[in-house]
């Protein structure tokens, strides 16, 4: 519903797939709360000035031509044009990292989507009006990600295999003769992995304190979360 | 012609100061074994094969402070034979300064009668020099043999890693060709059918809106389950998320097996195309590896750029491991070795029986 009396939002589109770009055109043109201003294949034909200058915001593919700019950095582009434009990236490519892509100080006003033909025009005029009064979603799209990061516990897979091994055997409560021995290696080489891996269980140990037993005690902690 | 060939036989050859060093201190060393073995086993016998060493040690040194200087500062020819000759003629030479020393030496301590035959002749020093230059010959032929065949292996080695490289350049050419198709055409087009049909729904009978529904949701399904990241995995597309989607995208083959971790640090998200998807390429292999050759419960990655821009990639799992020297190259090390090699890298395995596998790559930016 428009509300008397307010102007329609002017919005640029940039979208490489021309049939794409022909039917979504069509089903954002019903709408009478936009105006397309442009609709354009590449980057080169949507940096047009003058045009950028009077749009509220733009809808841009992120994969656009190959060898010309991507999407997001289109939309920085349009941005150094008119500091006010409302960007939208949409993309079959997944947008949840698409965020870091573009400067700190000018992610106010940018919204991020995965393409889906299960959205309808209602879909597209919320997150394309609502970008171009300057509240995007960059803020959740960036929480979206995070997953695979590496916890606390895989300061175990800083030791090597062998590390892993010395100290499993010391956690056994075997001496480093015994150690070396068990392994066919010899007693100063074992001493040596056994300081490397104190210092790699313990980065900010005390000096004083009793460095064996606290590694053992850290080490048998990290097994039992691995 | 075969003259030529008979005096390339002869000489000259380009002088190896360490050969001609190892060979003329053998030949003195025999020359004065009787001495050696004149003494009484024991203590007094090992003293004097040292001494009888270091004697046999003067001349060659000599000979080839020689061979080294002449072959650094020559003026003259070097692919004359009859300069050859005379730098062979005046090498030997030194023989005649040096052996009254050493026979005054053997005479006095050993009471041993040493003679140089090249010192008491002409006739003798040319003998001796024929001898010389015949030894030469042989010497430098069989180094030159050598020497020829290292270089022939060396290029041979060369060339395999260039196949190689070119390999894995061409491969990567027919993933990207593919991973576009599948992005620009395949999955463009799922979308837009579906869109199609999105806008006749409504329009007609509630059955047939139903199964409009059914087939936009199966579209969607394949367009975005599978061919989303079969993309990503094909060629990834550095751009949209870097390597850490890459790699995140990538694990999720792997959900069901085994954990992954993840850790790029923000200079080596910077890195260029090339390096990224060697990085990519390299972790792709050790995953499965970490699946084949385990499976581990969890497999950590890390990718860091030092100050000096020196790049290491970490992939570390809790697998069962193996002993070093039964860990096998197969084709995912292959692919390994190839694209360490293209990034100019140093590779490290380290793995103990039921203590995982740990593969550490660097390599300069």
């Amino acid at each position: 519903m428009t509300t008397l009396g307010m102007r329609p939002t002017k919005l640029i589109y940039v979208e490489n797939d021309s049939a794409l770009r022909r039917i979504l055109g069509q089903m954002l043109g019903q709408s009478p709360e936009l105006d397309i201003v442009g609709s354009f294949g590449n980057s080169d034909e949507a940096l047009d000035r003058s045009l950028v200058r009077k749009a509220d915001v733009a809808l841009i593919d992120f994969a656009l031509d190959q060898n010309g700019l991507n999407g997001v950095e289109l939309g920085i582009a349009l941005r150094n044009i008119n500091e006010y434009i409302g960007i939208v990236i949409y993309s079959q490519y997944s947008v949840s990292q698409m965020v870091a892509r573009v400067p700190k100080d000018m992610r106010s006003g940018w919204s991020f989507f995965d393409k889906s033909a299960d959205m309808d025009l209602d879909d597209y005029l919320s997150v394309i009006k609502k970008t171009s009064a300057g509240k995007g979603n960059w803020e959740e799209v960036s929480a979206q990600h995070g997953e695979n990061v590496v916890s606390e516990s895989a300061i175990f897979f800083l030791l090597t295999p062998r590390q892993r091994s010395i100290m499993s055997l010391s956690a056994q409560g075997k001496n480093p003769q015994d150690i070396a021995l068990s392994l066919d290696l010899s007693y100063s080489y074992v001493r040596k992995e056994l300081s490397r891996a104190y210092a790699v269980l313990l980065p900010d140990a005390d000096q004083s304190s009793d460095l064996k037993t606290t590694a053992v005690l850290k080490f048998m902690e990290l097994m039992r979360m691995s | 012609m075969w003259l030529r060939k008979a005096l390339s036989i002869i000489g000259p050859y380009p002088y190896n100061p360490t050969l001609i060093f190892l060979f003329f201190t053998a030949f003195y060393f025999s020359r004065f074994i009787p001495v050696i073995i004149d003494q009484p086993k024991g203590l007094m016998r090992y003293e004097t094969a040292a001494i009888v060493l270091s004697l046999s040690v003067i001349p060659s040194f000599f000979f080839a402070l020689l061979a080294q200087l002449v072959q650094k500062y020559r003026r003259w020819s070097s692919s004359n034979l009859l300069f050859y000759f005379l730098e062979v003629s005046f090498g030997q030479s030194v023989i005649i300064f040096s052996a009254p020393f050493i026979r005054k030496f053997l005479k006095s301590r050993y009471d041993f009668d040493y003679q140089a035959p090249l010192t008491l002749t002409p006739g003798l020093f040319f003998g001796s020099l024929t001898i010389v230059i015949i030894a030469l010959g042989l010497m430098h032929r069989a180094e030159r043999t050598v020497v020829n065949r290292l270089f022939a292996a060396n290029e041979l080695v060369s060339k395999l890693e260039l196949d190689r490289q070119e390999l894995v350049r061409a491969d990567e050419a027919v993933r990207q060709q593919t991973s576009r198709f599948l992005h620009d055409r395949v999955q463009s087009d799922l979308m837009v059918v579906a869109m199609e049909l999105k806008a006749t729904a409504g329009k007609s009978t509630e059955e047939i809106d139903a199964v409009i529904e059914g087939a936009i949701s199966r579209l969607e399904r394949t367009r975005t389950n599978d061919l989303k990241d079969l993309v990503q995995i094909l060629a990834p597309n550095f751009a949209v998320g870097g390597l850490t989607q890459a790699i995140q995208v990538l694990s999720k083959q792997y959900d069901t097996s085994m954990k992954i971790e993840i850790q790029v640090d923000d200079k080596s998200e910077l890195l260029d195309q090339r390096e990224l998807l060697g990085l990519f390429r390299i972790i792709e292999q050790s995953l499965i590896n970490s699946l084949v050759h385990g499976p581990a419960n969890r497999t950590v990655i890390t990718v860091n750029t030092n100050s000096l821009g020196v790049i290491e990639l970490v992939v570390s799992d809790d697998g069962p491991g193996a002993l070093l020297t039964n860990v096998k190259s197969g084709t995912g090390s292959a692919v390994i070795d190839s694209w360490v090699s293209i990034l100019h890298g140093k590779k490290t395995v380290d793995t103990v029986p039921g203590h995982g596998y740990r593969l550490v790559v660097n390599f300069p930016a």
